[in-house]
């Protein structure tokens, strides 16, 4: 990003200060082992004689139903949220670029074949079908189950499986409005091989799209991710996620309806904190924001 | 135009076989085949009775001659049985289609005048005060989770005030049993669901405001009102009337997560339980009625935007 790309980002009040709190976000979810050996808690051991502790200089915001320090347990929800959410996003965007790269450059029946792939998703119902796919065994297909990697990596491919239609018809808009420019025209007229042309003068110009539309994507994912959870077709536990988290506090609302809240805000802060570092994002790339905004 | 639907039928078409044979092929990998569960309750079952079991029931066949199995029957209106409810799927389905409706049409009319209104409102002057909290209403209504606004609701008004009930089927037939009950869940999804046409309204109309026949409307004499209703109102409701098409859509899936915490016995938490509890043929109606909602929504979306703008047409 170039000096005045970083002033238009942080032009944008609101995105600048949700840059800053992803980081920390991100800098506590990194921390959150250290943290916890600091503290002298593990989030993972039950421990039934301090349940549903209220908040106290021991455990910042109290304990839950087995009596595990509750921010702790955040933290690492905080690890798979973002996992999740990056990894879902990045994977999104990489199936995206291919797809819409391929379609640009070939035309004619790869166009139309993928063009139409990618209405046939958009037009399905998204939630019930990835519902379909997450509670699928993963035995079955020969891979391994339980394993806290496995379960991130299984949400992350059927959220790509979803996600990639956004990219794909941007990068193709984009490509084929380049792949029309003088300097393209020029490069091609020289001999150069499709996939310098495609690497060297195509990708560099539409990444700024592609990275706008991906940041803003994150949001949707870590949403989704929770939905998943929350339904117990995500992560299982006993690793800690959000929407796990939700789905425990609804069965204990009469008892500890302050358990619901804290998972929530965290996924509310963290989704729109993604929209407004995309909206930011955006700003940034786009030198012509700075003219409309006058 | 006949042509466009033409052609959007065809690939309707192609897609919901496709998708069948799709979700036929998933379901079978989902955990819990009917016949490890027989084995698992019956000790005395033996592998040759599972052999003989599987073959009784066609699963030791190929996938793609089952489907077609299937397919025949389906298209005959068979829909093989439930194993959840004992009853045909489509029975079930047709119950839980009914209590789905009872939620999602109030839903979708008070979310779409609700978020329209709020749009106008926000829409008559840009980046003022009442553009700025109507506009992070929106926004939030976005960002969250659907299922943490259903808890925090249950938490006000079951837990703090105990006004109404915190979820589950009416139980008896009575309008204000149904009422309470719907409640909660239909606040839920209205509440997010006004977001997309608040901001998709105030977008319209912002750009229908700035058009040159609202100054015209303006200089003859106009009254504000008259102009943001019936010269700019209008003009911007052709992307709106969309919107309500595509919402609708999303709202039957969407609802999947509501009706679940609500434990309200809809199509969406017929769906999920189904597929938790491996009742295949019910889940697969279940899907396939959800995509044929979904895909005749978009369809509709297209053809209320042709009849709406006379310039597609051609």
């Amino acid at each position: 990003m170039s000096g005045r790309a970083l002033s238009r980002f942080l032009a944008h009040r609101a995105g600048a200060f949700s840059a800053l709190v992803l980081v920390a976000l991100l800098a506590a979810a990194l921390a959150a082992p250290i943290l916890a050996e600091a503290m002298g808690h593990d989030p993972f051991a039950p421990d039934l004689f301090k349940r549903f502790a209220p908040p106290s200089a021991e455990h910042p915001l109290g304990t839950d139903e087995l009596g595990r320090d509750l921010l702790l347990r955040l933290l690492y929800g905080a690890r798979v949220s973002l996992a999740v959410g990056l990894g879902g996003a990045l994977a999104s965007a990489l199936i995206g670029l291919a797809v819409g790269l391929a379609a640009a450059w070939w035309g004619g029946l790869v166009d139309a074949v993928l063009m139409r792939l990618a209405d046939g998703l958009v037009a399905l119902p998204a939630l019930p079908l990835l519902i379909v796919l997450a509670a699928v065994d993963p035995a079955r297909i020969g891979l391994p189950r339980g394993a806290l990697a496995a379960d991130l990596a299984r949400i992350i491919v059927i959220v790509a499986l979803f996600g990639w239609v956004k990219v794909a018809r941007i990068t193709r808009a984009a490509a084929l409005s380049i792949l029309r420019m003088d300097y393209a025209r020029a490069a091609i007229a020289l001999g150069v091989s499709p996939a310098r042309l495609l690497a060297r003068h195509v990708v560099p110009n539409l990444a700024g799209h592609v990275a706008v539309a991906t940041t803003l994507s994150i949001g949707a994912v870590i949403l989704l991710e929770s939905v998943l959870s929350f339904l117990g077709l995500g992560i299982q536990p006993p690793a800690a996620s959000w929407g796990a988290m939700l789905a425990n506090a609804q069965d204990l609302v009469f008892s500890a309806p302050m358990a619901a809240v804290w998972p929530g805000l965290a996924i509310f802060v963290t989704v729109v904190a993604t929209n407004f570092a995309g909206d930011a994002l955006a700003d940034a790339l786009d030198p012509k924001a700075e003219a409309r905004r006058g | 135009m006949l042509r466009l639907v033409g052609a959007r039928l065809v690939q309707a078409a192609v897609t919901v076989v496709l998708l069948s044979f799709a979700a036929y092929a998933l379901i079978g990998l989902m955990p819990g085949d009917p016949i490890d569960l027989a084995i698992a309750s019956d000790p005395r079952l033996s592998a040759a009775d599972a052999e003989r079991l599987r073959a009784l029931h066609g699963l030791d066949r190929p996938l793609l001659e089952r489907y077609l199995a299937w397919a025949v029957s389906a298209l005959a209106g068979e829909f093989g049985f439930s194993r959840l409810f004992a009853a045909p799927a489509q029975e079930v389905l047709a119950a839980a289609l009914v209590n789905s409706l009872a939620l999602l049409l109030p839903t979708t009319l008070a979310s779409a005048a609700i978020g329209i209104a709020l749009g106008i409102l926000a829409a008559r002057r840009p980046r003022g005060a009442v553009d700025a909290i109507i506009n992070a209403v929106a926004f939030a209504g976005i960002a969250m989770p659907s299922f943490w606004l259903a808890i925090l609701l249950i938490i006000l008004f079951a837990v703090v005030l105990g006004w109404l009930p915190a979820g589950g089927p009416p139980p008896e037939p009575t309008l204000s049993a149904w009422l309470r009950h719907l409640a909660l869940p239909s606040l839920t999804l209205t509440t997010l669901g006004l977001a997309a046409y608040a901001r998709q309204t105030r977008a319209a109309m912002i750009e229908a405001l700035g058009e040159p026949w609202i100054r015209t409307a303006r200089a003859k004499g106009a009254p504000p009102s008259r102009v943001l209703l019936r010269h700019a109102l209008p003009n911007a409701a052709i992307p709106i009337v969309t919107v309500a098409a595509l919402d609708f859509a999303t709202l039957v899936s969407g609802a999947l997560v509501v009706e679940t915490v609500f434990a309200w016995p809809g199509m969406g938490k017929l769906l999920y339980d189904a597929i938790l509890g491996n009742d295949y043929n019910v889940a697969l109606l279940a899907l396939l009625l959800a995509a044929l909602v979904t895909l005749a929504a978009s369809l509709a979306a297209d053809l209320i935007q042709l009849a709406l703008d006379p310039r597609l047409r051609r």
